[in-house]
């Protein structure tokens, strides 16, 4: 029996047929949105690195690690960069399955999709697109807010001169209650601290100092400026009383 | 007077099919003997497992019908899908390549003659035993380098089919010959395949 006899025998029998033209066209759809979504997302999370590092107090990143390049590997938000490294191989890997897409050369997709990540990116940052995305991990992913809060830790470096935290109090005397990244309370001397920021001292205000260690509980200020970081502190007890939600900046 | 089903091209025989599945049978006709040669070197299994093979490419072709891309040729459509048929059947049986005990003379000669200039052969080698050679050495090469090779030499095709059917842009498909071809040789020389 021919082998063409055998399978229009299979066909008739076992009444296979043709899969309808709609449904390679919602495949292909499909697939086309799977790169498309891919791209979004890997260009959201570029848009989260940019604030970040457009955030980041370069200054006190320097004071703490001595050194530019030190600072930035260790302020490097490597989850976000490994998360859009994942992404743009996702998207390079789905393209490669598209109608034409084995055709284009692997660097040029590579490049293609970290240059289209890079842009898209921007566009989102300058948009703020990405900054809900950020504020619903910080508020509701467990993990995301513990690695925030090691991020911000950091900051938290009186023996290298630098202390980040939210003023709780306020004296005349030219002494505030500040309660740092790592939950400690230190009174912060600001006799002859240059404030680098317009306006006046608030309560529950977000600040990076730039000082010096007196012993576990002083510090004396030098310079004093404005956090710029979302940070949400958790609601800390102060003298038996529950702080209330930082202010947002 | 309606033409005959083997004088239509192989576009007009998909759109016949797709309208009456008889006419599928033109097409399983044309590309039978090709496909199962391609399938017997690619995978080296013996007869019934090659026919188990092409009969599910061919049923799949056919239910894929409306996805053919008019870009391709048909027969590069045809390729691509029963070497991933061929390819899946390997990976699900875990089978060991078994050499294949049939050789085609003049489409194994074409590989001969790419590889003579870079191989030093004996003009009185018989035959015969330099394609049961060269097959052999075929089946020592890695799998991407087995196909590009087979697909290059022994199906004759331009590099644009190849990287159509394996998926891999062009140049990849260039360097990955150049590879295999070294690969070829290495293997040949070491096994004194064509010293004797």
């Amino acid at each position: 029996m021919k082998l063409s006899d055998k399978i229009l025998e299979k066909i008739k029998k076992e009444n296979v047929t043709p899969k309808p033209r709609w449904y390679f066209v919602l495949m292909h759809f499909l697939l086309g949105m799977a790169v498309f979504i891919s791209m979004v997302v890997g260009s959201l999370a570029v848009a989260i690195v940019i604030r970040n590092f457009n955030l980041t107090d370069w200054e006190l990143a320097h004071q703490i690690t001595g050194g530019r390049i030190k600072s930035v590997v260790v302020v490097l938000p490597y989850l976000w960069l490994a998360f859009i490294g994942l992404v743009i191989l996702i998207a390079d890997r789905l393209f490669i399955h598209t109608k034409k897409g084995h055709r284009v050369k692997p660097w040029i997709i590579a490049m293609g999709t970290i240059l289209g990540s890079i842009v898209l990116g921007t566009g989102f940052y300058y948009s703020k697109l990405d900054q809900p995305i950020e504020n619903i991990l910080r508020e509701h992913v467990q993990i995301y807010k513990e690695w925030e809060i090691k991020k911000h830790e950091i900051f938290a470096s009186p023996d290298h001169g630098v202390l980040a935290g939210k003023i709780i109090k306020i004296d005349p005397k030219n002494e505030w209650l500040i309660v740092d990244f790592k939950g400690k309370e230190w009174f912060i001397n600001i006799q002859n601290a240059e404030l680098k920021f317009k306006g006046e001292p608030e309560l529950y205000m977000m600040v990076g100092i730039m000082g010096e260690k007196i012993d576990d509980s002083h510090f004396e200020a030098h310079h004093i400026r404005l956090w710029k970081k979302t940070f949400l502190l958790p609601p800390m007890p102060l003298n038996g009383e529950l702080m209330p939600p930082p202010p947002a900046f | 007077m309606a033409k005959k089903p083997q004088t239509h091209t192989d576009q007009a025989l998909v759109q016949l099919s797709l309208e009456n599945a008889d006419h599928f049978a033109a097409l399983v006709d044309r590309y039978e003997k090709k496909l199962f040669r391609y399938i017997r070197r690619l995978s080296g299994l013996d007869e019934q497992s090659i026919e188990d093979i092409l009969q599910e490419s061919f049923i799949k072709i056919y239910t894929h019908l409306n996805n053919f891309d008019t870009d391709l040729k048909f027969s590069t459509w045809a390729y691509r899908i029963t070497h991933n048929e061929t390819v899946n059947y390997l990976r699900k049986n875990k089978r060991v390549i078994t050499l294949p005990l049939e050789t085609d003379d003049e489409e194994t000669g074409r590989l001969i003659d790419v590889l003579k200039s870079e191989i030093d052969l004996e003009e009185e080698a018989k035959h015969k035993e330099l394609v049961d050679r060269i097959h052999k050495a075929i089946h020592m090469l890695p799998k991407n380098y087995r196909e590009v090779l087979i697909l290059r030499y022994i199906e004759d095709l331009d590099y644009q089919e190849i990287s159509d059917i394996l998926k891999m842009p062009m140049g990849t498909v260039a360097t990955t010959l150049n590879r295999a071809k070294k690969k070829f040789k290495q293997i040949a020389e070491k096994n004194h395949f064509f010293s004797e």
